[in-house]
């Protein structure tokens, strides 16, 4: 009877244990009820030694439980069994997702559609075959949209031969060169074409009586402008001045009037549409980016400490299936040892760190610090090398108002063309020469290999950030400050038309840009190419973290020049389709390959982190340039006012009164305080709910260890009760399930 | 689309669609570079039950450009063959490549990886699985001791219940927390 009584005990316990839903909860409980009679607990032991296999891939074959979401559940009420429907087109998905062989989905499939269905009585019997064309509607959208996204051939032969890792990248480049087409489709069609077709409306015109309004001085300023031929028209081209100046590429040519168009009649508000078009391509890049961001972080999983499996991430899902030419295969074998070992030897380093003394702790503190403080000083040394020069450069535009006057540099001779160029120049040599040096520095201070290139990473993003930072300080130190009613203004030292300066600055920026890449690629790239068949050592890598900050460098540009050149998109996009080719050549054609594992989701993670980066900081000079700065009396659709954002006041000034009181309260501190306030505790709550769940997992952790001890424990109880009471017929009667 | 005789019945193909994750595009294609591996034994019309009895055995199946270099490709043969034995009729060739397909969705990927890896077919994944698993993706490039470390490694990072072997469900949780799984485990046909 004790036997019993225990054998009770350890039934009820396993009972409970294998409860995998409420039903069977239901059922389980109530045989452990009558347990006593030693009949049941055969079926005790059935339902043990299947939880130990619940959900694998091959246990559903006989167990009707496994095919409850085809066939429906049923219900038994009394001596009725009532089943589920489930609709034809669920089921077949359903099928198809099962992990079964193609014979027994076939016998499913054919069962499945010759249930008779209650419709047939009333409407007739369904047809056998449904019509082919477009049952699933969204898998037809799928299938006819992929016909309409470029490149996707070209980017399947980079995959097979480079890896996913590497054809991220260019993935990420076609994304850009979408970004870029869009934005340029929004200036076309509200900007650009409106300017080229529309007419003027009278507005003012030049009252000779008072020649510093803004529109005689808009008169002097194009009638001034130097307009060259010959030779002079080609530099023109590449510098952004003379006959170029006056198109509607800059700034400078739009008009500050309403326009009236030609085919529609209507009013058109120019200076209003022009500002909000250039904040509706920033509100709709920063949407993007946030939805392409959010949708790789869903993806690729928060690397929290102990939730993200290094090792297991190599073995389980390291290979590239994709790949197919055997150079390939042998490179991701060598990638793939090199990971693991190098994850070996970073877990014996982080070891040998713990251990470490606490004199050679300092000395390591100490060797970081003056690493980040060299990094930081060589920052602000090249942000004053750019400033310096584009002061330079500011002097020689100042002065070029006819007099084709030679220029000095330090005493030697220099012609006026390379003049315009020198702060461009200066900005792409100081990019292409101090990241290397970066590199060496963080050797030095004795990272780990990720970290290196993290830091690496973000000591480049910082340079070209700081470049162009101060680049736009060098031209804010000029401003005329607001309230001078001068057109060119002898007091202050803009030259007369401050925006398209700064366009044209930037337009040669990307020109330089593109030259120097072009030249790194196919001159030097090719002289080292050939060279290193004599000495590895010179081998060109294509690296991958560096060829992105590239990238996100030119799409900042794109978006700092979109206010002062509407045509900027469209020349970014033309940019990036050359880029594009280009990196193709470099990557097939003259680098070695790489040692390196790129994982495509780490990748992607980290273009869509720099581009966010990037974008923030560009916009915090375009918003200063757009609230405080006045524009430039002879040109552009905002002159005469005081600053830009004025145009969207103005109007905002002729609507009904309840909106007008809505939006002056939306800007006081009465909202925006406790806007603020309730923002941070939200953030808060979240912060404390995920600290909540972290320490609930790795409780749950603990519990399941536990919960298995337990199990084996029972098992082993189990087997023994069984052998000392004589069943062991029922051992051999129902082996352990396996495959 | 021009064929006299075409390759499959109509019921055939929507069998097909119904039950793989293809066009009847993809089905085409993939009848013809099943084709290709064997021309001799393959025929180009299949409406019979030409599709669930002609095999092609495995060392020429190793010979499909896409497998060619898999280090898996002999495991991945024999899970989705009959009896193990790695020779894949049409029906096989299919549910491989619908399996491996883009749409396929995670579950269906994961169920069949779990087997690739189980080389001893035991329904877990234990030592010498994972063991046979990291020579066979290194190809020998590293020696015994470190791969005993990596494989301490992955179970101690992957078997939650301490049992010495990962079980299917263990298996699920780690490819939940492996974000390169859907994009590495992936052929395109």
């Amino acid at each position: 009877m004790s036997n019993f009584r225990e054998l009770d005990s350890v039934l009820a316990r396993i009972n409970t244990m294998s409860c995998e839903s409420r039903e069977n909860c239901a059922m389980v409980s109530s045989k452990g009820r009558h347990a006593r009679r030693r009949s049941d607990w055969h079926k005790a032991d059935d339902e043990f030694f299947q939880e130990s296999y619940p959900s694998g891939p091959s246990n559903a074959n006989d167990t009707e439980a496994g095919y409850e979401d085809i066939q429906g559940k049923t219900l038994k009420i009394g001596d009725i069994r009532y089943t589920e429907r489930i609709e034809l087109d669920d089921r077949i998905a359903k099928i198809k997702t099962r992990a079964e062989p193609m014979g027994r989905k076939r016998i499913l499939l054919r069962e499945a559609r010759d249930e008779p269905s209650p419709r047939s009585e009333i409407v007739g019997p369904i047809s056998a075959h449904r019509k082919q064309a477009c049952h699933n509607t969204r898998i037809c959208w799928r299938d006819n949209a992929k016909l309409f996204v470029p490149f996707t051939a070209l980017l399947k032969s980079i995959q097979g031969r480079f890896g996913s890792g590497l054809a991220s990248y260019f993935i990420f480049m076609r994304w850009l060169l979408a970004l870029n087409l869009v934005m340029s489709l929004f200036m076309l069609l509200f900007v650009v074409l409106p300017a080229i077709s529309g007419n003027a409306e009278s507005g003012s015109i030049c009252n000779k009586r008072d020649p510093f309004s803004a529109e005689c001085c808009h008169e002097t300023y194009e009638n001034s402008t130097l307009v060259s031929t010959g030779f002079d028209a080609v530099f023109d081209f590449a510098t952004g001045t003379g006959w170029l100046e006056l198109t509607h590429l800059f700034y400078g040519h739009y008009p500050n009037v309403n326009v009236r168009l030609q085919f529609l009649e209507w009013t058109y508000v120019f200076p209003l549409a022009y500002i909000l078009t250039c904040s509706c391509c920033f509100l709709v890049s920063f949407m993007w980016i946030v939805y392409e961001a959010a949708k790789g972080f869903r993806e690729s999983l928060v690397n929290e400490k102990g939730s993200f499996h290094v090792y297991c991430n190599v073995v389980f899902a390291g290979w590239d299936f994709s790949i197919k030419s055997p150079k390939s295969a042998a490179v991701e074998h060598s990638v793939i040892t090199n990971e693991l070992k190098s994850l070996l030897h970073a877990e014996i380093i982080a070891e040998k760190r713990k251990s470490m003394q606490s004199s050679e702790r300092w000395k390591l503190r100490f060797k970081r610090m003056f690493g980040h403080f060299c990094a930081t000083a060589t920052l602000f040394g090249s942000g004053f090398a750019i400033y310096y020069a584009s002061k330079l450069g500011l002097e020689n535009a100042r002065i070029s108002d006819g007099n084709q006057t030679k220029e000095e540099i330090a005493g030697i001779e220099v012609p006026d063309f390379v003049m315009e160029y020198v702060p461009s120049v200066t900005i792409t040599v100081l990019n292409v020469v101090i990241p290397p040096l970066f590199g060496i520095l963080s050797v030095f201070e004795g990272y780990s290999p990720d970290q290196q290139v993290n830091f690496q990473i973000l000591r480049t993003i910082g340079l070209r950030l700081a470049s162009i930072f101060f680049l736009m300080a060098s031209f804010y130190s000029i401003m005329c400050p607001a309230g001078s009613f001068e057109c060119t203004g002898t007091k202050c030292k803009a030259p007369p038309c401050w925006e398209t300066y700064v366009g044209q600055e930037l337009y040669k920026l990307v020109w330089v840009d593109l030259v120097f890449s072009l030249a790194m690629v196919f001159i030097v790239g090719s002289l080292r190419k050939v060279v290193s068949s004599a000495i590895p050592l010179l081998q060109v890598d294509f690296d991958l973290p560096r060829q992105v900050v590239d990238l996100v460098y030119s799409q900042s540009l794109c978006w700092l020049s979109i206010l002062f050149s509407p045509l900027a998109p469209l020349l970014h996009v033309l940019k990036f389709l050359v880029v594009f080719y280009v990196k193709q050549f470099h990557l097939k054609v003259i680098c070695a390959p790489s040692l390196l594992l790129y994982r495509a989701s780490k990748s992607k993670a980290l273009f869509m982190g720099a581009l966010l980066l990037s974008f923030l900081a560009v916009t915090l000079p375009i918003g200063l340039l757009v609230l405080e700065v006045p524009p430039s009396r002879s040109c552009g659709p905002f002159r005469g006012r005081t600053h830009m954002w004025g145009a969207v006041v103005d109007s905002i000034k002729e609507w009904p009164v309840w909106i007008k009181a809505v939006f002056g309260f939306l800007t006081t501190a009465g909202f925006v305080v406790p806007a603020l306030i309730v923002l941070i505790l939200c953030l808060y709550y979240y912060y404390a709910m995920a600290a909540a769940h972290r320490s609930m997992v790795s409780r749950l952790q603990d519990q399941l260890i536990l919960e298995n001890r337990d199990k084996q424990f029972l098992r082993e109880k189990l087997e023994a009760l069984k052998k000392s009471t004589g069943r062991s017929s029922v051992a051999e009667a129902t082996p352990l399930r396996s495959t | 689309m021009g064929n006299r005789k075409s390759v499959f019945t109509p019921e055939q193909l929507e069998e097909y669609q119904d039950a793989t994750f293809f066009t009847r595009k993809d089905i085409l294609r993939a009848q013809k570079r099943f084709r290709e591996l064997s021309p001799i034994s393959v025929p180009s019309i299949m409406t019979g039950s030409e599709a669930q009895t002609i095999t092609v055995p495995l060392d020429v199946m190793e010979t499909l450009p896409e497998l060619k270099e898999n280090p898996f490709r002999k495991r991945l043969c024999q899970v989705f063959s009959k009896n193990n034995s790695g020779a894949l009729t049409f029906d096989d060739f299919l549910d491989m490549m619908s399996v491996l397909s883009e749409a396929s969705p995670r579950q269906i990927r994961v169920a069949y990886a779990f087997r690739i890896f189980d080389y001893n077919d035991d329904g877990y994944l234990g030592w010498s699985d994972l063991e046979q698993a990291a020579n066979e993706l290194t190809s020998g490039g590293l020696d015994k001791d470190e791969v005993h470390v990596i494989v301490g490694k992955i179970m101690e990072e992957g078997d939650i219940d301490d049992d010495g072997k990962l079980s299917f469900i263990e298996f699920q949780h780690i490819i939940e927390r492996t974000p390169d799984f859907m994009t590495n485990f992936h052929v395109r046909i």
